[in-house]
């Protein structure tokens, strides 16, 4: 025996890794992009997710009447104009010419079904769309002529909130749907986009190749309109930043979703590989139960805002990628901001007066927050502790935390609220009774009422005077919003983060070596 | 082996699984956390019309006896049910999950009986030589690494610096085989497809190592432990005083016999591995049994985890059952 058994051993794993290595000795076929998700996707039915890396697949395949672009606007993309009919009607026309990945044609039939699908109750396949929340008051949509559709809401909405909710759906093919069932659609999904399905598995791998009669695109898109240049999109499922990093670095797959705040440096550090960075959408908050003491004392809450270095947070945990909000609940920069409103700054010897005004001492409590959350709470927790106030960091799993949070026996928190289509009610929406437990009737008020005001500049004024009312009463510390950050190789062309978080391949190219 | 016996065990299967399905059951509804909140996300637009509207859809408002029932008789009849989150049924998540963490588990076993056994006999054979404190040594390092680690330093290296394998997944894309059993190798070898095996071989390489990592370790342990015991029997001393040559009596008749503790390990580590490593499948993006259920649990997805649950345990059991017969079979003293 010796080590003949020891040599045979090593022999046979050697040929191994010499076939191996032959192996992928190939050529890739070509343009073909490879695109690394943070995780699997739920459904190829446009109608039947809340799912950012669901979305990412999607939304190559389904254009809509309206997309968001990079840069954050909002523009036309299979509609050609939205006018408003009456307060609570407004009408979409639909561009001719455009066909599904089966060669019909997509006519104001498609899209009154599409959205009839999931504002309806129970109108997909015996249940209600998750996506109908996403949808303002939209009742009903019913077809004008072969392209023109009227959206009825049950309540006056404005031209932000329609558009949005057009945003927020893709086109899908009524006939071929009726004709496949909804099975059969997601074994074969159709739709209008630029590539169209090939196979796949939600887990491991999804693959799209491009669709050649694509009609062009929004012309509001950076690049050329036309079909898509790459030949085929390849997702990748690869749950581990750090797999992920490796994969992107090992030239495995050409863009990387997820970047983390410590990879950014070996990413630049790395040859041919690029980090891309955009703004982000989802807001990251210090939550309190308003109705437990002493965050029911609106002085200790306005405390806590002093308490908090907001550029420390984006250096230290975000690695400068991110943009501070200083406990506003919308940009400084945005215009629905009101530039007299005053942010909170970091001023620890005031937040300590403060306490001291409000007959506070020896503060001693929890924050609760989840894995993802930690770095950015145990910040916090540290900056509480130089005005004195011992806050402990605890972490849960993500849904026994929303649970505690939901039931009112969590006394501080750090949470995210996802704002992906800019509205400025979202990030209003932490502070409603379920998360902060904090009741002003002016600004129950005002939400109640303003998402519904039509006139574009009398419902921002609304809403910027419930930010007055959240500054000053400080229901919740807005914090700061994360950049999208993703990363790609350097041959990837005309690629930028979306904020949303999804990735667009409408017009990305492949330098050819 | 007698009809006892096997009716005997039939029932035992039966009875266990009806007790954990109670079990999973039960606890899944005490673990905190709604699968529909949990959907929805803390996002726009989510109000509690719409997540109260989804349970209802779900069937998740009916009472909990209602709900039990709708899942033992889905067991009964071999209808899983659907997940609450993915768009597909338990039955069809399992279809694709498990030839993943089969394929792997068999490989990962392989190569450590491969590596374990020659490497415990050594050890065993210079019992106390430096040799054998050196494969001592190694092997508790290999006992002892994390795997996640483990994996993430084989991928820097063989995948990032010197390029020579495939950093995640069970296949570059474009080397696909066409698919017969889900087994990859298999259907590679099956369709005569040469490209796509040695693809799949390339990828199964560094999963497959640190999986079997501290398996084979184990292997080496057991192997040099009993052989150790064997060498010292009497019928060895016998046959060496007879004059049979040395290599002989070893592999012949001490390692023949040395090998019967190797069944329980091998068994051990088929149930170990076929629920699948979370840890392993996240480190190589590998799609198996593993992260379906640790995600479903994550979702609060109620039926997939259930039914998964059930499904493993069922296969455990089998697979308990297999080493007993095993057993009964390589060595002709044991009768059940």
């Amino acid at each position: 025996m010796r080590f003949t058994s020891i040599r045979r051993v090593a022999g046979l794993v050697l040929a191994i890794l010499v076939v191996a290595q032959a192996g992928l000795g190939y050529a890739q076929a070509q343009k073909t992009i490879r695109i690394a998700l943070t995780g699997p996707i739920v459904t190829l039915d446009p109608a039947n997710y809340r799912n950012r890396n669901t979305e990412s697949v999607i939304r190559n395949m389904f254009d809509g009447l309206y997309t968001v672009l990079p840069d954050g606007r909002t523009v036309p993309e299979i509609a050609e104009d939205v006018t408003r009919i009456d307060d609570n009607t407004w009408e979409f026309t639909i561009r001719e010419g455009i066909t599904f990945h089966n060669g019909e044609a997509l006519t104001a039939d498609d899209v009154a079904w599409t959205f009839n699908r999931i504002v309806k109750e129970g109108a997909m396949e015996g249940q209600t769309s998750p996506r109908k929340g996403l949808m303002a008051s939209l009742q009903e949509v019913t077809v004008v002529d072969d392209y023109t559709v009227r959206f009825h809401f049950a309540a006056p909405e404005s031209r932000l909130s329609v558009v949005t909710a057009a945003v927020f759906m893709q086109i899908m093919p009524k006939d071929y749907f009726e004709s496949v069932g909804v099975d059969g659609f997601i074994a074969a999904p159709v739709g209008a986009g630029p590539f169209k399905f090939v196979e796949g598995n939600y887990s491991e791998r999804i693959v799209l190749e491009k669709y050649e009669d694509y009609w062009g695109g929004a012309p509001d898109m950076a690049g050329e309109a036309g079909p898509a240049r790459l030949d085929r999109v390849v997702f990748e499922i690869i749950p581990d930043p750090a797999s992920r990093l490796a994969a992107l670095r090992a030239g495995d797959v050409d863009i990387m979703q997820g970047v983390l705040a410590d990879q950014i440096p070996v990413i630049e550090s790395t040859p041919g590989v690029e980090l891309k960075t955009g703004p982000g959408t989802n807001l990251f908050f210090f939550g309190f139960n308003t109705e437990l003491a002493p965050f029911d004392d609106p002085e200790v809450r306005r405390a806590m805002a002093y308490a908090i270095d907001y550029d420390l947070l984006v250096e230290a945990v975000y690695g400068g990628r991110a943009d501070s909000l200083y406990g506003l609940p919308i940009s400084a920069n945005s215009e629905v901001q009101d530039p007299s409103l005053e942010p909170f700054h970091y001023d620890p010897e005031l937040a300590k007066q403060m306490l001291a005004d409000a007959g506070v001492s020896n503060l001693t409590f929890t924050i609760d927050t989840i894995g993802d959350n930690l770095l950015l709470a145990e910040a916090i927790s540290q900056m509480l502790q130089e005005i004195g106030v011992d806050a402990q960091v605890r972490t849960w799993e993500a849904g026994a935390l929303l649970e505690a949070v939901g039931t009112g026996s969590r006394q501080a928190s750090v949470h995210s609220w996802g704002n992906a289509s800019g509205d400025p009610q979202w990030p209003l929406w932490p502070v409603e009774p379920g998360y902060s437990y904090w009741h002003d009737d002016t600004f129950l008020d005002i939400m109640n009422t303003a998402s519904n005001i039509v006139d574009n500049d009398e419902r921002q004024a609304a809403f910027r005077r419930a930010y007055e009312i959240v500054v000053d009463q400080v229901p919740y510390v807005t914090l700061l919003v994360p950049q999208t950050v993703e990363a790609a190789r350097s041959n990837v062309l005309n690629f930028e983060p979306h904020p949303g978080g999804r990735v667009n391949m409408h017009r990305v190219d492949l330098a050819t070596p | 082996m007698s009809l006892e016996f096997l009716l005997r065990r039939l029932v035992q299967l039966l009875v266990l699984i009806f007790v954990i399905a109670v079990t999973v059951f039960v606890l899944m509804r005490l673990t905190p956390g709604d699968p529909v909140a949990l959907m929805m996300g803390q996002d726009q637009g989510v109000t509690q019309a719409d997540i109260q509207r989804k349970r209802e859809a779900l069937g998740l408002e009916d009472p909990l006896l209602v709900q039990l029932g709708r899942f033992m008789s889905g067991l009964v009849t071999g209808d899983l049910g659907r997940s609450l989150v993915i768009d597909k049924t338990v039955r069809a998540l399992l279809i694709e999950r498990f030839p993943a963490t089969l394929e792997l588990t068999i490989v990962a076993m392989l190569l450590s009986f491969i590596v374990g056994l020659p490497v415990g006999v050594i050890a065993a054979v210079r019992h106390n030589s430096v040799l054998d404190r050196a494969i001592m040594g190694v092997n508790f390092l290999g006992l002892s690494m994390p795997s996640f680690w483990q994996g993430i330093m084989l991928i820097l290296l063989f995948s990032v610096t010197l390029g020579w394998l495939p950093s995640f997944g069970r296949t570059t894309y474009g080397f696909e085989p066409a698919h017969v059993t889900g087994l990859l190798v298999l259907d590679s070898l099956l369709t005569r497809d040469w490209a796509a095996l040695r693809d799949t071989l390339g990828h199964l390489i560094l999963p497959a190592i640190t999986a079997g990592t501290a398996y084979s370790a184990v292997v080496a342990r057991v192997v040099r432990s009993s052989m150790l015991e064997i060498l010292r029997q009497d019928y060895i001393r016998t046959g060496i005083s007879k004059g049979l040559p040395y290599r002989r009596v070893v592999r012949v008749h001490a390692l023949r016999n040395a090998l019967i503790p190797m069944v329980t390990v091998a068994g051990l580590e088929a149930g170990s591995l076929l629920s699948g490593s979370v840890v392993l499948e996240t480190v190589f993006a590998w799609p198996g049994l593993g992260r379906l259920l640790v995600d479903a649990i994550y979702a609060r997805d109620y039926a997939l985890v259930q039914s998964t649950v059930v499904v493993l345990c069922a296969m455990f059991v089998a697979l308990s059952f297999l080493v007993d017969l095993i057993y009964s079979f390589i060595d002709p003293r044991i009768r059940w």
